[in-house]
């Protein structure tokens, strides 16, 4: 190090005398120490680089020592800001179903014997933390392995009970969950008429298209509450209004909007709501479905067996995974206005931060009528896998996790008319209860340092910038 | 006259005085159960769950002492969730720290 800093000094001295020689005095001193002071910056840069090799490889060493095996986490673990595909267990909620992996491990259907009755009363004080949390009653509730089957049953079950009445017409959205799509599939090759509704740009159903689509064969009305790539609400009480006149099943699915906004299944006339216990801070593997009793929703199970659940979905209850869905029900119900004031100022944080550093971005779906706690942004001239694989320590999606290892751009964002490159740079960030500001401020500042960069990379962005418009270039197809 | 005016005035300074002696022991307890939860709270692993925890007792706290609650029954109650959850905590932090292994980045910055 010092044979470089006298090396260089002694190159600027010569060039010194040589300039004096010249008799450039003023210039030269100026020149000198500037490249003094660079070279100085220099060596400080080199010694800095020096030490924190040395402070990474101490602590890859004890990390090693830790854990030898994983290799994703080597510079600590990702932040989490992907509170859509499924959110962290809640303390609280483990605390409650330990004791059923150890000592309450009775089976809840069990009639003759104490092992059995104590976990029963533990399984329908859940069901009734559950039903507290949507204002129903604890025997409308139905367990179930998650939203999925919920929707399954919900969807699948009704129209096939209704379909020897000659109720052969299925309702949904463009924007829908894909099991519900994908159910909708399966009942048009059983010969079901299904309307995929369209929505408008911001993602909102039109309650007029939906008046117009009912007809006298309609059996069930399915549209999400809360939309999982988008966040946008849709008007479920005047949709559960409209199908209350027309006598129709309503079914929602409720999977991202239980928890998270106040729902009332009797004010916003809802017959069936799905819901999951894994993006409430609850467990996977988990959900249910609120089946309505008055007046009386009558399905046909998919599942046979012994008849649990009254007789909708057979099969034991699995009593741990139960208990924790009811607990982080309760908390959920304890903590929403929290919950929802603390998601509101992050996501108000977040949103003004990305939207001030990072020019040319556009915020996906309605911009009120929004559940906060999901912001899904375009960033134009940014491919969004390549923004996700640069944003390494954070864990982002470009969209629902069922469908995130296609490339497809995603099929809710081209429902909202959006066009196929900016559905392409879509990014969603989701954020919950365990978010920080500090986080917030983190993932502003690396959005900014890696869309400036890729952007450089960009001749898209160099074309845009002179003011080209991309759209009248006539691209060699050859 | 003057007898029974110096046993209500003995009376008042002492019921009142119960009060004053309650409402500090009470004021202490609490206190003193928010600072051990707050403790309690920094002993988690992981980095969200101890600034949630932290964050979410201080403010149920303040909200509790804005309420300025006075009701003997309802301070009890209070105080028995408080305590309740302060033994959750206490076993979850210690479950938290058997099983993680990795910090987070941005709580590994905050050491640097």
């Amino acid at each position: 190090m010092l044979q470089t800093i006298k090396a260089q000094k002694l190159s600027f001295s010569k060039i010194y005398t040589n300039t004096i020689q010249n008799c450039f005095k003023k210039k030269a001193n100026q020149f000198l120490n500037q490249n003094l002071n660079f070279s100085t910056k220099i060596n400080e840069i080199k010694k800095e680089a020096k030490e924190t090799t040395k402070e990474t490889t101490k602590d890859k060493t004890k990390e090693k020592k830790r854990d030898s095996k994983s290799t994703a986490f080597d510079n600590g673990r990702p932040l989490y800001f992907d509170f859509q595909a499924t959110t962290p267990v809640d303390p609280r909620v483990l605390d409650r179903m330990l004791p059923l992996f150890t000592e309450k491990y009775g089976n809840p259907h069990s009639r003759t014997h104490a092992f059995g009755w104590e976990a029963e009363d533990l399984v329908e004080e859940a069901r009734k933390h559950i039903a507290d949390l949507i204002s129903a009653t604890p025997n409308e509730v139905i367990f179930t392995s998650g939203a999925t089957e919920s929707n399954n049953i919900a969807v699948k079950g009704v129209s096939r009970f209704l379909k020897p009445s000659g109720k052969t017409h299925v309702i949904t959205s463009q924007i829908e969950h894909k099991c519900v799509l994908d159910s909708c599939r399966a009942l048009e090759n059983e010969g079901f008429n299904v309307t995929y509704l369209p929505v408008n740009k911001f993602g909102l159903v039109s309650l007029d298209d939906l008046k117009k689509a009912i007809t006298k064969k309609t059996a069930l009305v399915s549209i999400m509450t809360v939309n999982n790539e988008i966040g946008v609400i849709q008007p479920i009480g005047d949709i559960g209004q409209i199908c209350k006149q027309e006598k129709v099943w309503f079914h929602t699915d409720g999977a991202q909007a239980i928890g998270k906004i106040p729902i009332d299944v009797n004010k916003m006339n809802i017959d069936l709501l799905s819901m999951s216990g894994h993006k409430i801070y609850g467990p996977k593997g988990i959900g249910g479905l609120y089946v309505r009793r008055r007046p009386r929703v009558r399905l046909e199970p998919i599942q046979s067996g012994g008849g649990q659940e009254r007789g909708i979905r057979s099969g034991t209850l699995p009593a741990p995974l139960a208990i924790g869905f009811g607990e982080a029900a309760r908390i959920a119900k304890m903590e929403m206005k929290r919950d929802h004031e603390h998601i509101t100022k992050l996501s108000k944080r977040l949103w003004e931060g990305v939207q001030k550093k990072v020019p040319k971005i556009i915020l996906n779906g309605h911009p009120e009528k929004r559940y906060p706690g999901c912001i899904n942004i375009s960033f134009s001239y940014i491919e969004g896998e390549s923004l996700l694989m640069a944003l390494k320590d954070i864990a982002l999606s470009s969209g629902s996790a069922c469908t995130s290892a296609s490339l497809e751009p995603s099929y809710v964002l081209r429902a909202l008319g959006v066009e196929e490159e900016m559905a392409h740079t879509s990014i969603r960030f989701g954020i919950g209860r365990f978010t920080t500001e500090k986080e917030i401020d983190y993932v502003v500042d690396s959005i900014q340092k890696q869309a400036e960069r890729l952007r450089k990379l960009s001749i898209l962005w160099e074309m845009a910038e002179e003011g080209i418009d991309l759209k009248t270039i006539k691209w060699n197809t050859d | 006259m003057s007898i029974v005016l110096q046993k209500n005035l003995k009376k008042h300074i002492t019921s009142n005085l119960k009060t004053i002696i309650f409402g500090f022991a009470t004021k202490y307890e609490i206190e003193s159960l928010l600072k051990e939860t707050l403790e309690e709270a920094k002993k988690f692993n992981n980095y969200n769950f101890k600034e949630y925890f932290t964050r979410r007792t201080n403010e149920v706290f303040d909200e509790f002492w804005k309420t300025n609650e006075k009701d003997e029954s309802k301070i009890q109650q209070f105080y028995d969730e408080r305590k309740q959850e302060l033994e959750v905590l206490k076993r979850q932090t210690k479950i938290d720290n058997l099983y993680s292994t990795k910090k987070f980045v941005i709580d590994s910055d905050e050491k640097k």
